[in-house]
């Protein structure tokens, strides 16, 4: 008999979301996918507001990556405007940037990601048990994080949302106070971003076969760069295949020429697939690992060499393996890190020339940035008033979401053949989607333990089997 | 207008979405202290609890945190954190209630860790077991009553808002 298990909510990931595995007759699993279980709707409601409004209101979209939202935004409003920001506002919003590379990276692969390897029972694995087992790193991460909230709140205006970017640039520029302050910290995280990067491989080192093993599939990668150089402010989409070759490259406002979507229907997000492949064969991964799979370098000396270092693991091909993106993102850290130094050191950084005049007109513009968890874009339309008629939202956990299945798949067959349904294949589960940090709701952002509820269903409907965690 | 010296052992902690009616009066009380005292008092405005407070906390003797509390049988979505640790007022309570936070691993009612309804036990458990920090930490709770959209607090809360506004002034001050 064919039956359906439920895993819902899955925890310690940004959003509510649920997983179905579903098994045919022979108790081998037919099907696995991730379903989004909430609707936003910012697309819609956003019509009908003028232009200039949207890097606003599209920061409120995520409490987590509020930051790509808002630069993304501004930049699609600029392309609609035809207006081009002056070099410091270009710097000021990079720098924004890695300001939100930092903490997000950092929040997620301490306390999200390496809960899963202390070795603590399943029910345990959460950030209280990170507090209580390796009080050093959980330190590195909560002074990573509030680097990178530094950044963001004296460049951005606020720690969570920022308001500073507007079509034309910014509203202020950068103080020489506000440089110096934020020079201080980025000095001490360079420091702490190499232990992060000496933990991470410590981590691999500890952890071979699993890191190996663990959902491992191939599939092209996807991220931003320019002549192959890794960028996540501004650059080509460049995509690469399951061999490491150039699959496609264009410009990033030329996004549809290579990427279709479609609805759906057990999901509130869209599928999102390589036009060139079609539906069923175009699934491509998007975020840290895919960023580094794509790229052959980084513009920062210490980040290129952990790139380097990382390639070898591939041998030659992409790394593949899921658990590699917590790999990547250390790197990613790393990058940000670095580059936010550069940036700060740039004199141009304070110049009091931060904005040019906008015209108010209308027409067709995209934005694309690298968020946290993968390119991200935005596509207006605006009437000749700059009133808005069209928003298109393309988000990294859309573009991973069949990724994510596939990942899910690879590692729910335990669950079909043991017949029960424990704590500890839960999280097998769960880890092989926390390897993609997807970001669901943009605005209940959950991690943690979750009650979780599963429950097994047959082909009529009938729950054969369920099971739930309480809350601690 | 300053109102003399604040005390510079104390973290002032406002918590909310000011974009959400009276969610956002955590917010605005802290930036009325902030004003009352020339920035000599240490106020934050922040939408939730931080993580990022945990090694500043190192250098006070008391959190207090000021945040909106939900009615008791509302339906509206409750304040940034304070239903995580505090008592709900009753429909006549008082205009403001102040209990104690714990570190600790106490998950919320929505069920863990968010970023929107972090944890005040988790953040006090990471200052303590991270950098030693064991500051007293209180939540002063305004009870409110709307949560829809729009940027002001309705008359009730803003009524609850001044009179806890008096009381802080003069909690606030140096001794």
């Amino acid at each position: 008999m064919s039956k359906t298990i439920t895993i819902d909510p899955v925890t310690r990931i940004e959003g509510h979301g649920k997983v179905v595995i579903t098994l045919d007759n022979a108790g081998k699993v037919s099907e696995a996918y991730f379903q989004t279980v909430e609707f936003r709707g910012f697309e819609k409601f956003c019509e009908g507001r003028m232009i200039w409004e949207m890097p606003t209101l599209t920061s409120r979209i995520c409490g987590f990556c509020p930051v790509s939202h808002h630069l993304a935004s501004v930049k699609a409003c600029e392309a609609v405007l035809g207006a081009t920001p002056p070099p410091a506002a270009v710097r000021l919003r990079e720098l924004m940037l890695m300001g939100q590379f930092i903490q997000s990276h950092a929040l997620h692969y301490y306390f999200c990601a390496i809960p899963d390897f202390l070795g603590v029972e399943p029910k345990d694995r959460n950030a209280f048990a990170m507090l209580r087992s390796n009080s050093e790193a959980a330190q590195r991460a909560v002074r990573l994080r509030k680097i990178g909230q530094d950044i963001v709140d004296r460049v951005g205006g606020g720690r969570l949302h920022p308001v500073t970017c507007i079509p034309g640039g910014l509203t202020k520029p950068l103080s020489y106070l506000d440089r110096v302050e934020l020079l201080k910290g980025v000095v001490v995280g360079q420091r702490l971003a190499k232990q992060a990067v000496e933990n991470v491989k410590s981590l691999y080192t500890g952890n071979k076969d699993t890191f190996q093993q663990f959902a491992s599939f191939a599939t092209p990668y996807l991220g931003l760069s320019e002549n192959g150089e890794l960028r996540l402010y501004e650059g080509q989409l460049r995509v690469v295949d399951e061999t490491g070759q150039l699959l496609a490259e264009c410009a990033a406002a030329d996004y549809a020429t290579l990427l279709e979507e479609s609805a759906d229907p057990r999901s509130w997000t869209k599928a999102v697939f390589l036009k060139s492949r079609g539906r069923a064969e175009g699934s491509y991964r998007v975020g840290s690992l895919a960023r580094l799979n794509a790229a052959e370098k980084i513009s920062t000396p210490l980040a290129h060499a952990e790139l380097l270092e990382l390639k070898q693991l591939g041998g030659g091909k992409p790394v593949q393996a899921s658990l590699f993106y917590h790999y990547a993102r250390i790197i990613e850290l790393l990058y940000a890190m670095e580059r936010a130094s550069e940036l700060l050191r740039d004199p141009e950084i304070l110049s009091e020339e931060v904005r040019v005049p906008v015209p108010r007109r209308g027409g067709e513009g995209v934005g694309v940035v690298e968020a946290p968890r993968g390119t991200l874009i935005h596509h207006y339309k605006a009437s000749e008033d700059g009133r808005v008629t069209h928003v298109n939202l393309v988000v990294s956990t859309a573009q991973n979401k069949t990724a994510m299945d596939r990942s899910i798949t690879s590692v729910a067959q335990s669950i079909a053949e043991s017949g029960a349904i424990d704590e500890a294949q839960l999280n097998t589960v769960e880890m092989a989607i926390r390897c993609y940090d997807p970001c669901l709701s943009c605005s209940t952002h959950a991690y943690g333990q979750m009650p979780l509820t599963v429950s097994v269903v047959g082909p009529d409907g009938a729950t054969l089997a369920s099971g739930s965690r309480r809350l601690a | 207008m300053t109102s003399g010296t604040a005390r510079s052992d104390l973290l002032v902690v406002g918590i909310g979405n000011t974009l959400r009616e009276d969610d956002g009066v955590g917010i605005v009380l802290a930036a009325r202290l902030a004003a009352q005292f020339g920035g000599a008092l240490a106020c934050r405005e922040l939408f939730a609890a931080d993580l990022g407070l945990a090694e500043e906390l190192g250098g006070f003797a008391e959190l207090l945190v000021l945040d909106a509390l939900a009615p008791a049988a509302a339906s509206a979505p409750a304040s940034a954190s304070a239903s995580a640790s505090a008592p709900t007022p009753g429909a006549t309570g008082e205009p403001y209630i102040i209990t104690p936070l714990a570190a600790g691993p106490r998950f919320n009612a929505g069920g863990g860790l968010t970023t929107h309804t972090f944890d005040w036990g988790f953040v006090l458990a990471a200052a303590r077991d991270l950098f030693g920090a064991t500051p007293k930490a209180q939540l002063l709770g305004i009870r409110a009553v709307r949560f829809g959209f729009g940027e002001t607090l309705s008359p009730a809360c803003a009524d609850n808002a001044e009179r806890a506004f008096a009381f802080l002034v003069d909690y606030c001050r140096q001794r």
